[in-house]
Parts: structure tokens; sequence; C-alpha cells
């Protein structure tokens, strides 16, 4: 086995407790491969995220600033860490930290760091407004959907669809409704937190099933791994699952990554209704979902992967996966002075 | 040298998911520690819930009917289990598994299983709270425990919302309204005859403890804990161990007027004005793991005192000791899972002389108890 060369690579997204963010995962991936000898920085905007703590994963964590405070903060505190760290790969995996880097590649190359990302325009192009177009295109169905742009809209939704239907944020969190009053309560919440637009969308029957994908520079799908969930919390997390055959999805996704003109990691988030055959896209993220161990554990270590291709090492398509292999989400205690904790906490209210 | 045979334990509830309970906690912390070599056997009721998240934390995986639905059938699925893995300490993890075994101590002890429970009127008078004479002289938020779904016992004083209840067995709920309070109320009563306590939520600093009394309800060693970061769902995800000695004139009275056997969670807001005294759980914390890594073995020293030994001198524990616990997915072997149902059991590592034999009947009838 080829070793691959001893670099630093920087990793966001440290968020590990009730609804974890993929950067622990993504670490332990890079971590596990026998080939990756490189060095891993945590980087996180909160010291309350306990992912910054895994004193086993990554050697050395700092606080950036939140990806609200903009690109060129972001940039700023990066070029602070590179003074005595030199990072040479980033893989920011936060929706707005994966929109920040593609704004700044430039400067962040400038800086010496490399990210396998699409632009910007092509991260807006998957975004929940524009999906229900995209999902035509590639062969995808698509649930209904409204988007609702002001607080009378809601009535418009009210008429459109019946119980129980989605509101759900442009950028993140959803809330399943069942009568009116829970549709006022979700959509006072959500357009008070995340902003308007909103969307109104269709319940569709079926079962749930995600695809972590990883496209290459030139847009070609080098690997794909499709999870059922098996377990889910309360909040429609999924705590347990299992990788399936998807040989049809994946060929659906292949055309996605075409169009989209897509580099770098992502997830799909399908419901597949198996009485009318019928696939409908629901979401696409651009970043590895927070099950990616998974695709790892199932023989694709997808993370490793994009790695050698933010390198500019060349990656031949993925073998098949194994079927049938499973996950449970469990935790990892980690200990250590409070002083620690504390001058992370201090740094935080620097940045 | 000998290689000593290792202690089995029996732990219930060992669920990951979003919300660690304090079974998964138990199990991590056991097999963590080196000074004792210890079996951790996980007891659950369902291969595809509890089941598929104690394959990765247990030594021994077992199916039992539930001990709420058929405690004739649990009893008898211990007392196989009990005799393979002589002898068996049984240590139920949360607050619903504690609820659901003290009743059964006698039937347990009858067949083998060593334990350290507290009996059933301690509870009865302890939980879901104190009543006033049990805590003279200790603050309390206003409260009222419930007895039905009858709010007039409420409606004599004024409130300020939200409100927390808890019943006896832990599960917890807030309501922001009469009315919301009038349907959780209705919800817990239609589906349970056990008191309800409603009480105002203190502002101020969460200060947990975890305790552990001896057979004969003296408090042996207690150790105390902020807890920073709760999610929503209420479970814990970071904690720091706190100097005590500003609640131990509260703390110690407390434990000696409970004189709980076994381990026991206290918890008290912290304000400006002093402790206030908010609830009482049975069986260790979720953070339980920050108390064995900061000195005080406590979940240890429980298996030495179910088993009829002295327990260790209380020693003090490191003060600053932060806890992270990070969520990571785990690859679990689908065979054992396979296994799991339709058998009844599953040992992990190697198939060794004393690994259970199969029991289907035993998970069937788990599965039909749900």
């Amino acid at each position: 086995m080829k070793r691959l060369p001893q670099v630093t690579v920087a990793i966001t997204g440290l968020s590990a407790t009730d609804n974890p963010a993929p950067g622990v995962a993504v670490a332990r991936c890079l971590r596990q491969a026998r080939e990756f000898r490189g060095k891993l920085i945590g980087l996180t905007f909160d010291h309350r995220h306990t992912g910054l703590y895994a004193s086993e994963i990554f050697d050395k964590v700092f606080v950036v600033p939140a990806p609200a405070r903009g690109a060129e903060s972001f940039c700023h505190a990066l070029k602070e860490i590179c003074r005595t760290n030199p990072i040479q790969i980033l893989f920011p995996t936060l929706d707005p930290e994966v929109l920040l880097a593609a704004k700044a590649e430039r400067t962040l190359n400038g800086l010496g760091i490399h990210c396998l990302l699409p632009d910007e325009r092509q991260i807006r192009r998957r975004s929940k407004v524009e999906l229900p177009a995209l999902a035509r295109r590639v062969g995808f169905s698509s649930p209904r959907t409204l988007v609702l742009s002001s607080g009378a809209s809601l009535r418009t939704a009210l008429q459109h669809f019946s119980y129980p239907f989605y509101l759900k944020g442009s950028f993140t969190d959803a809330q399943l409704v069942s009568n009116q009053i829970e549709a006022e309560r979700a959509f006072a919440r959500l357009s008070g937190q995340w902003g308007f637009p909103l969307l109104a969308q269709e319940r569709v029957a079926g079962e749930e099933l995600d695809l972590a994908i990883l496209a290459d520079q030139r847009h070609r799908l080098v690997g794909a791994v499709a999870m059922k969930k098996l377990g889910l919390t309360d909040r429609g997390k999924g705590w347990a699952g299992i990788t399936v055959q998807a040989p049809e999805i994946i060929e659906k996704a292949e055309a996605l990554v075409r169009t989209l003109r897509w580099v770098g990691p992502a997830e799909v988030e399908m419901i597949h209704d198996p009485q009318r055959g019928a696939v409908s896209l629901i979401e696409v993220n651009p970043r590895f979902p927070a099950w990616i161990a998974l695709s790892a554990a199932a023989g694709q270590n997808l993370p490793l992967m994009a790695f050698r291709l933010a390198l500019g090492l060349t990656v031949a398509p993925a073998k098949p996966y194994v079927v049938g292999c499973l996950f449970t989400r469990s935790v990892e205690d980690f200990f250590q002075p409070f002083e620690r904790v504390a001058a992370l906490a201090e740094l935080e209210g620097l940045r | 040298m000998k290689k000593s045979a290792p202690l089995s334990v029996a732990i219930l509830g060992i669920n990951g998911a979003d919300s660690p309970s304090a079974g998964l906690i138990l199990a991590l912390s056991l097999r963590r520690q080196r000074s004792v070599p210890v079996r951790v056997i996980a007891l659950v009721e369902n291969p595809f819930t509890d089941g598929i998240q104690a394959i990765n934390h247990a030594d021994e995986v077992v199916v039992t009917p539930s001990p709420v639905v058929s405690p004739e059938g649990f009893i008898e699925r211990i007392r196989g289990v009990a005799r393979r893995f002589a002898p068996l300490v049984i240590l139920p993890g949360g607050p619903s598994d504690w609820c659901s075994l003290i009743p059964l101590k006698r039937g347990l002890r009858t067949n083998g299983v060593s334990l350290l429970f507290p009996s059933e009127s301690l509870v009865n008078t302890l939980l879901p709270f104190p009543d006033r004479g049990k805590l003279k002289g200790v603050a309390t938020p206003q409260h009222c425990v419930l007895r039905s779904r009858d709010l007039r016992p409420l409606r004599a004083v004024t409130w300020r919302f939200p409100l927390r209840l808890q019943s006896r067995d832990g599960a917890v709920g807030v309501a922001a309204t009469w009315h919301e309070l009038e349907i959780m109320v209705a919800q817990h009563h239609a589906h349970s005859i056990t008191p309800l306590l409603i009480q105002e939520i203190p502002s101020g600093e969460e200060i947990s403890i975890a305790a552990l009394g001896d057979q004969r309800g003296r408090p042996i060693g207690w150790v105390a804990a902020r807890v920073l970061n709760r999610s929503e769902n209420g479970a814990v995800w970071s904690a720091v161990t706190v100097d005590a000695s500003a609640i131990r004139t509260v703390v110690k009275p407390l434990l000696d007027k409970f004189a709980w056997p076994g381990p026991l969670t206290l918890t008290f807001s912290f304000t400006a004005g002093g402790p206030c005294f908010t609830g009482i759980e049975p069986g260790f914390p979720s953070w339980i793991s920050l108390a064995s890594a900061a000195g005080q073995d406590l979940p240890l020293h429980y298996l030495r005192l179910a088993l009829g030994k002295a327990g260790l001198a209380q020693t003090s524990y490191r003060v600053g000791l932060h806890l992270a616990r990070v969520a990571v997915d785990q690859p679990t072997e689908f065979m054992a899972l396979s296994r799991l149902v339709t058998q009844g059991d599953y040992a992990n590592g190697n198939n060794h002389p004393t690994e259970l034999r199969a029991t289907a009947h035993y998970a069937t009838a788990a599965r039909h108890h749900r």
C-alpha cells in the first residue's frame, strides 16, 4: 500500500451531540485509513462542540469565527493558524461553511489551502428552492413544493396542501405539521429563525434512502454509498442504518453530478416509494453526511478518496461497496482538565 | 500467575442513539477500567431497538421478556444467565429500569442474582419527590405531587410557567401553559397510576450528585458535577466535577435521611441564594463515567457492595475534570443482529464454553411484549 504525503488536514463541523455534524466522522475515516499519515486539525466556532475534545482523533484544535461572520474573518483566522500550523487541505462540513469556502477559494489557495468543492453558483443550484426543477431534469420525482416568501403566503399553502405536510427553512430545518395551529406555530418559528423564503412541501410516502457521493474535478462520480435508516430519533435523524443496493439511484446520481457540474462530496436524500417505483429527491447537501463513517466500513472510504482528490492525485471509480453493512450511533467519553475548556472559551470570545 | 475470572454484571437499558443512557455509560465505564476484569452482559427486550445498540458495548447480549409485562419470564431468563455466569450482579441503568426491577428484588435474589436495591416502600416514600418532612431546612422550588388527573390541588396557588413534570421512573416533560399541563397530566395518568411531580423551574446552575449507599443506606461515596450541556431531549453531553464543600452541609444530611441502599442521583439548582433541591432519581446519572475518571469509581464500588463485600472508604475526587461526550457511529455486525433475532442471545469475541445456548422462545416472547 502506497502511503500518502504527510500533509495537514483541517476539518470543520465538530458538534457531536444528539444531532451531530459530519466533522468527527470525516476525521475518523481519515485517521482509520492505514495510508493516511497526515495531521488532523479540528476547527469549530463554539467551544461547547464536544468533537473539539476528541483527543484521539485530532492533533490540534482551534476556534474560528462562526460562518455568520463572513468569509473575510474565516480566512483571517485560517491565516493566523497557518503561521504556526500550515494547513494544506480544508474539509468544510457544514453547509454555510461550504459556501464560505467556495466564495473564498482564491484567498484560501493563496494561503496554500486546497478544498474539493464546487463553485458558489453550483452550490446555489441545489438549494431547496431550485430542487424540484433539478429533480425533473435528472429523472427523479419531486414532491409538490410551494415557495412561501411572506407571512401571507401561509394561507396559500394551507389551501394547496392536505395535512400532514412539511414546512421547511430554505437552508435547514423542517417540521411536519398536522393541523392549522401547528402550521402557524411552525411558520412563525421557522421564519423567525431562518427568515424567508420558507417552503411548503407535500409529504411523500415511502422509505427514506440516503446516498453519500463523491465527484472528482471533472464532474465524474467516483464513489457512492446508499444507506437506509433503520432507527430514527424523535427529530427524524438516523441512529442506525444499513448499506443497500441501489444501482438505479446511483445512475441518477451520476446524472445529477453531471448536470450540476458538481465537484466534491454531497449527500442526496430521497424517498423511495416501492409501490409506485418512484424515487423523490428531497434534498442535496453540499457535504458528507454525519453517517459517512459507514462508507469506510462498507469498503468505500469516501473522505479518504476526497483527500486524495484534493491533493491532486488520481482516484479511480471505487469498487462496489459491501451491501448489508450496519452502523449504530453510540458515544465516546473524553476527559480533560477544565482549564483547557476555559482557554478555548476565552479564544472564542476573542474571535 | 493465575488469571482471575471476570466479575459478571448484567446491565439493563444500554441505549445510545441521541440520548445516551446511564446503562450505556455504565457498560462503557466498567469495560474501560482495568482494575477488575468485568464481563458485561446486556439485558435487552428487543433485538431491533435496545438489542442492536448493545451489541458493541457488551460481552454478551441476552434478549429477555420485559420485567414489567412478564416478571416471571424475566426472572426465569435471569436464572439461566446467573447459573452460567455466577456470581452475577445486576445493575439497572436508568430510573425506569430501576423502577421496573425493584419490585422483583426478592425473586432475583432467590435465583442467584446479587444486587443492592432500596426497598419498594423507600422508593414509594421518596419518589417522585420526598415529602416535606424529609426536606426540612432544604430549599425547594414550588412543587406539588399529583396523584390523579385532577388538577384542583394545583389551582390553589399561583404558578410560574414553564413547569417541569416528572414521574417516578424519571420521565420528564415541560408544560408552558395550563392547557399543555392538562394534556400532559392526562396522558400520564392514562397509562400510569404512579404520582407525578409538578415543579417550578428555578434559575441557576444545575449541580448533579451521583451517590452510593451501602446495604444499610449509609452513604459511602458521592461526586458532584455541574452539567454544562444538555440537549433538548435532556441528554447530558458535557459536565465538570465541582468542589462539593459548598453544598456538603446540605447533601450529607439529605443522604443520611434518605438512607438509600445502592446508587442514587440528586439534583440541585445553585443560585445566589444557595442550593435548591430539585430532584431525586434511582440509579447513577448518565455522566457517571466522569466520577470514575475523577477517581471515584462508584459503579465498581456498587459491584463490591452487591456481592456483600465491604465498601471502600470514600476518597477525594479530582475537581475540575471535564467530560466531553462525542457521538460516534460504530460498525455493527449484521450476523450479531441476526443471531439476536433468531436465537435470543449473542456473545462477542468468540464462542467460549460459557456462551449461552439458544433460547429463541424468549426472543419471540420479548418482541411480542413490546
